[in-house]
């Protein structure tokens, strides 16, 4: 049936040689998975463990998809998502390459120099750098394109100034990808942006961490205060940034990690009820795995279209709606299925997961892009704007 | 998209289009039945798609079989034509004759001293349907001629009537012991799930006409932001909605009822959709979508009743998770990885 008039939800099978390579990421995780607190697995591809993503360049998981002359392993979209998400359903500390991996090497295949592709892509496909995303500014959420940071032309290249806002894993990240105002046009507010690789050791470039509300290290403040960017730190064309961020946050929204976030105390959940669960138990619990089985059959059409090199824009953007509204009610389903209270730090599993997600899952539709901004996408999807 | 998918796709939207008129929808509503419609239908060979070339079949698949189902529920059309559908692949499957008769699916359950099959989807309008027989688990043909139906009807004013079986309609029944009460709630549910997700692409396609149309404010409704929110919650629960049924007929093709969890899943996710897009849309509709001048009521009044035929999502949901809880915690991402799961 293809009869929605408005997206196009192609079913997907995975084909066949895809079943070794998932049987290969399962016992790869089986010797490799460190052992972990609750709450650090629970921040599943925002988990950072260098030595981790070493291991995943050497089974040649980051950078699947790229060329080979890019260090990459030229492997088929659906591939990778089937690594993918065996990486997410353990929890795996994905966080070091996942940037990197998931948006900023597609962005330099797609619009950088060969000189940028030949220096940064083996070097993340190698599990060597790191990458942080700067969109967000102090007075720059939802509205990217009211961006003030400035990258300004000067002798030999750029110079910056300005503040980046809740940058993820900038303080362990060797280099960042920011959207600068190259210049103002009063007319039109999405021209004049552009985008630069920035080496973060550059001087005049501060980077303050600032804890989550869960004492977490994730989010930063990056300022940039007269730093000078060479005139080959532009990616794609000058002005063009806004486009460019828009084919990004692509990839940004089309994966996996949109709906699995909270997976793992689904998990925990069944493991405590044990083989006794009561009618409402068994009922809540066939709703929640009915609900992924429909957004992984979904995330997978996704991997689909990006495998045959469609735009997957429209459906990753209805997959994220649905994805994080799911990842945020099981914390919610989860607790009204077992009498206990969340706890901190008690050394039991359960209910720190519960204590965890419960509290951080608002986040969950907010980063990559609220829920709001979301839905007027697929309005407008609908012809309606 | 196979090719005969498409064609089978173009015959019935043409067909329905053309036919299923309001007029029809309103005849339809009021009890009337359709008599040349069913001609027309059976004359398409839609009843048989599903069979093989030697029963006069389409020689389809369930993913064929899903397309014409999902059509009835986009055109709302009043025939017994998913029933009929679901029938007549159980006959073939137990060797019974195939007839050109609108015909159906029913579960029979011993009352007393008695025997019934309770809403019996069309049940006045047939002359033979398959049936669960009680507690011994198979399915048979039953002949309901000169059989007492008491007619009932759902929501949508479709037939779902009481039948009192007797002792000699059981007795001429030959059946296979195979198939259970189960498979008649399983391909039940396929069916209602297909249906649905038409149902709820028509509402969001009348949702979205009527949020360019309608101008309040001094502009079309469908540009308040307001608007726009509840419109994209209705666009992504059909999405969802659609692509579960989508994939519980294509494991179909594969497994035939066998592939009972992905069946399960469709009827959950279509259900938990229907209710909230039958709410949305005559939020958007105002009060004009709760009147008879206007067509959504023929469609959303479907969604309600159909939630709930052949299992509602507690019901599919409780299977589903009694599946889950004895696997264990640690089987759960196999198992959805692993295609086609059974739950029975």
């Amino acid at each position: 049936m293809s009869t929605n008039a408005f997206f196009n939800f192609e079913s997907v099978t995975l084909p066949p040689e895809t079943e070794a390579l998932r049987r290969e990421a399962r016992s790869f995780l089986k010797e490799n998975l460190p052992e972990r607190e609750a709450s650090e697995r629970g921040r599943t591809w925002g988990g950072f463990d260098p030595q981790f993503t070493k291991k995943m360049a050497q089974q040649g998981w980051i950078g699947m998809t790229w060329p080979k002359r890019y260090g990459g392993h030229e492997r088929t979209a659906l591939e990778r998502y089937v690594v993918l998400e065996e990486m997410l359903v353990a929890d795996a500390p994905v966080g070091g390459h996942w940037i990197g991996d998931r948006q900023s090497g597609p962005l330099l295949l797609n619009f950088g120099t060969e000189e940028q592709r030949q220096f940064y892509l083996p070097r993340i496909a190698s599990g060597e750098i790191y990458l942080c995303i700067g969109m967000s500014e102090p007075d720059s959420g939802s509205d990217l394109a009211s961006v003030r940071t400035k990258a300004e032309k000067c002798d030999g290249g750029y110079r910056v100034n300005g503040r980046k806002l809740w940058t993820s894993n900038a303080h362990q990240s060797h280099y960042m990808i920011g959207l600068f105002r190259t210049h103002t046009d009063s007319e039109n507010r999405h021209a004049g942006l552009s985008q630069f690789l920035v080496d973060l050791s550059l001087p005049g470039i501060s980077i303050r961490p600032i804890p989550d509300m869960l004492g977490q290290s994730h989010f930063n403040e990056v300022t940039f205060d007269d730093v000078h960017l060479p005139e080959e730190a532009l990616v794609g064309k000058e002005g063009a940034g806004w486009d460019q961020v828009n084919a990004e946050l692509a990839f940004e929204r089309s994966g996996p990690e949109r709906y699995l976030s909270s997976y793992l105390l689904l998990v925990e959940a069944i493991r405590l009820i044990g083989k006794t669960p009561t009618q409402m138990q068994k009922q809540a619990v066939g709703r929640l795995v009915a609900h992924m089985m429909t957004l992984r059959r979904m995330s997978l059409s996704i991997a689909g279209m990006l495998h045959d090199g469609q735009d997957p824009r429209r459906e990753a953007s209805v997959v994220k709606d649905l994805g994080t509204a799911f990842e945020q009610e099981l914390p919610r389903i989860v607790q009204s299925m077992i009498e206990l209270e969340p706890t901190l730090a008690t050394h039991d599993r359960y209910t720190e997961l519960l204590s965890y997600f419960t509290q951080i899952s608002p986040a969950f539709s907010l980063r990559g892009g609220t829920r709001e901004i979301l839905r007027g996408m697929i309005a407008r999807s609908l012809g309606l704007r | 998209m196979s090719d005969l998918k498409k064609m089978i796709e173009e015959t019935t939207d043409r067909l329905f289009a053309d036919h299923v008129t309001p007029d029809v929808l309103k005849a339809g509503d009021e009890g009337v039945w359709q008599e040349d419609l069913w001609k027309k239908v059976e004359d398409t060979g839609l009843p048989r798609v599903l069979l093989d070339e030697d029963n006069g079949g389409a020689n389809g698949d369930w993913q064929d079989a899903g397309v014409v189902i999902e059509r009835c529920g986009y055109h709302g059309i009043p025939l017994p034509l998913g029933e009929s559908i679901a029938a007549n692949f159980l006959r073939a499957k137990s060797g019974q004759p195939i007839e050109t008769d609108p015909t159906t699916i029913g579960i029979i359950r011993t009352d007393g001293d008695k025997q019934f099959a309770k809403r019996t989807p069309w049940a006045r309008h047939v002359k033979s349907a398959m049936m669960a027989l009680p507690s011994g688990g198979s399915i048979t043909q039953i002949n309901l001629e000169g059989l007492t139906i008491d007619h009932q009807s759902n929501m949508a004013s479709e037939p779902r009537d009481d039948i009192e079986l007797t002792t000699q309609s059981m007795e001429s029944a030959s059946s296979d012991n195979a198939m259970s009460e189960f498979n008649i709630m399983s391909i039940g549910a396929a069916v209602r799930a297909g249906q649905m997700a038409g149902a709820l692409n028509r509402v969001l396609e009348m949702s979205v006409t009527y949020c360019n149309d309608r101008v309040q404010f001094g502009r079309p409704i469908g540009r308040f932001q307001a608007v726009q929110q509840q419109m994209a919650v209705l666009a992504s629960e059909v999405a969802a909605a659609s692509h579960a049924a989508q994939t519980a007929f294509e494991a179909m093709s594969q497994s035939g009822l066998d592939a009972s969890a992905d069946i399960a899943a469709a009827k959950i996710r279509t259900s938990e959709a229907a209710g909230k897009a039958a709410d949305i849309a005559h939020a958007v509709h105002g009060a004009i979508g709760i009147t008879q001048e206007h067509q959504l009521h023929y469609f959303t009044r479907r969604l309600r009743s159909w939630r709930v035929e052949f299992g509602s999502e507690n019901y599919w949901a409780e299977r589903l998770g009694q599946k889950v809880f004895s696997l264990g915690p640690d089987e759960l991402w196999t198992s959805i990885t692993e295609n086609h799961l059974s739950i029975n």
